[in-house]
C-alpha cells in the first residue's frame, strides 16, 4: 500500500511509518508532501495530515491511533506510544520520562541535511531500539 | 507564502460556548507554548516550524470539539504589535520565573526541586523572548539543590 504524510517527518510520522512496515504492510511505500499542498489528489492514504482518518484523535497522536485500528495490542507498543505521544506533544499532562530524550533526538533528526527517505531510515532504526527498550 | 518567510504564527479559534473542557485545554496549551493572547479567541506565537506543527493539531483538536480554528503564519506585523506582544509573553515569563525563585527559597524536599528543575526547564522552552530573571531563578534552584546534599 502507499501512504502519504507531510514532508519534513518528526516522531510521530517517523512512528506510524515504522509500524506501518513492521507490523501491518512490510512492502508499505511512502510519499511525502509539503506542509500546505491539498492532498485529496495525492495518491495514497494520508496519515498524521489533519484532517485525515488516521490522524491524531483528542489527546492521542497517531501512532497510537494507529495501534488501535489494527489491534495491535503488544504492551510494549502501548508503553512507546505514550512515549510517542510525549515526545510529539510537548505541552501535553504528564507525559514519560522518556519523552523529553527521544523529542531531543527526533528533533536534530529533523535539523539535519537529509532528505525524507534517509530520516525515515534513521529514525526506524531508533524505533526499533526504543522497542526494543519498551519490551524490556 | 513560504512559511519559512513567515515571522509569526496567529492562531483564531471558536469553541461551542456551553465546550468548557476544551475551553481549558486551549487555554493551557497555549499557555504551556507560550503564546501572547491577543483578544477573546486568537493568539500569536513567534513563528518555528515546531511552534506551526504544535498550532496545528490545537487547531486540530478545537475543529474536533465542534469549533472552528484557522492556523494563519504571518511575516509582517507593525513594529508597534509585535513589541507589545514580545513585552507581554516576556512578562509573563518574568513572573513565573519570580515564581520559581521565591519556591527554591523554602524548605524543599528531593522531589521538590526535581519539580523545580523540570519547571525551570518548561518555562525556558517557551521564553522566546528571553525574560528578566531567568539567571536569578536558575541561581536560586542550583543553590536549592546544593542545600538538599548538605542535609
Amino acid at each position: 500500500m502507499r501512504f502519504v504524510t507531510r514532508e519534513r517527518l518528526h516522531v510521530d510520522r517517523i512512528a506510524t511509518a515504522w509500524a506501518i512496515r513492521r507490523f501491518v504492510d512490510p512492502e508499505a511505500s511512502f510519499a511525502f508532501v509539503p506542509r500546505t499542498r491539498d492532498i485529496d489528489n495525492v495518491e495514497g492514504t494520508p496519515f498524521d495530515i489533519r484532517g485525515a482518518e488516521l490522524s491524531h484523535r483528542g489527546a492521542r497522536c497517531t501512532f497510537e491511533v494507529l495501534l488501535e485500528r489494527h489491534d495491535l495490542t503488544d504492551p510494549a507498543l502501548g508503553r512507546m506510544g505514550l512515549i510517542v505521544r510525549g515526545a510529539d506533544l510537548p505541552h501535553e499532562d504528564a507525559s514519560p520520562a522518556e519523552s523529553s530524550g527521544v523529542r531531543a533526538a527526533f528533533d536534530g533528526l529533523r535539523d539535519r541535511e537529509l532528505s525524507d527517505e534517509e530520516r525515515l531510515r534513521i529514525g526506524s532504526a531508533f524505533c526499533d531500539a526504543l522497542y526494543a527498550f519498551c519490551s524490556r | 507564502m513560504n512559511s519559512s518567510s513567515a515571522k509569526w504564527v496567529v492562531l483564531t479559534w471558536r469553541l461551542p460556548s456551553a465546550s468548557s473542557t476544551p475551553r481549558v485545554t486551549t487555554w493551557r496549551t497555549l499557555q504551556r507554548m507560550g503564546a501572547a493572547l491577543l483578544t477573546p479567541g486568537a493568539a500569536v506565537l513567534p513563528y518555528s516550524e515546531d511552534l506551526l506543527e504544535q498550532t496545528e493539531w490545537l487547531a486540530e483538536r478545537i475543529v474536533e470539539s465542534g469549533g472552528e480554528a484557522w492556523v494563519l503564519p504571518v511575516s509582517e506585523l507593525r513594529e508597534r504589535d509585535e513589541a507589545e506582544i514580545r513585552a507581554r509573553v516576556r512578562s509573563a515569563r518574568e513572573n513565573e520565573y519570580e515564581t520559581l525563585r521565591a519556591k527554591a527559597g523554602g524548605q524543599l524536599s528531593h522531589r521538590g526541586v526535581v519539580a523545580l528543575e523540570h519547571g525551570y526547564r518548561s518555562i525556558v522552552a517557551r521564553d522566546h523572548f528571553h525574560a528578566a530573571g531567568r539567571g536569578r531563578a536558575r541561581e536560586a534552584i542550583a543553590k536549592a539543590r546544593v542545600r538538599r546534599r548538605a542535609d
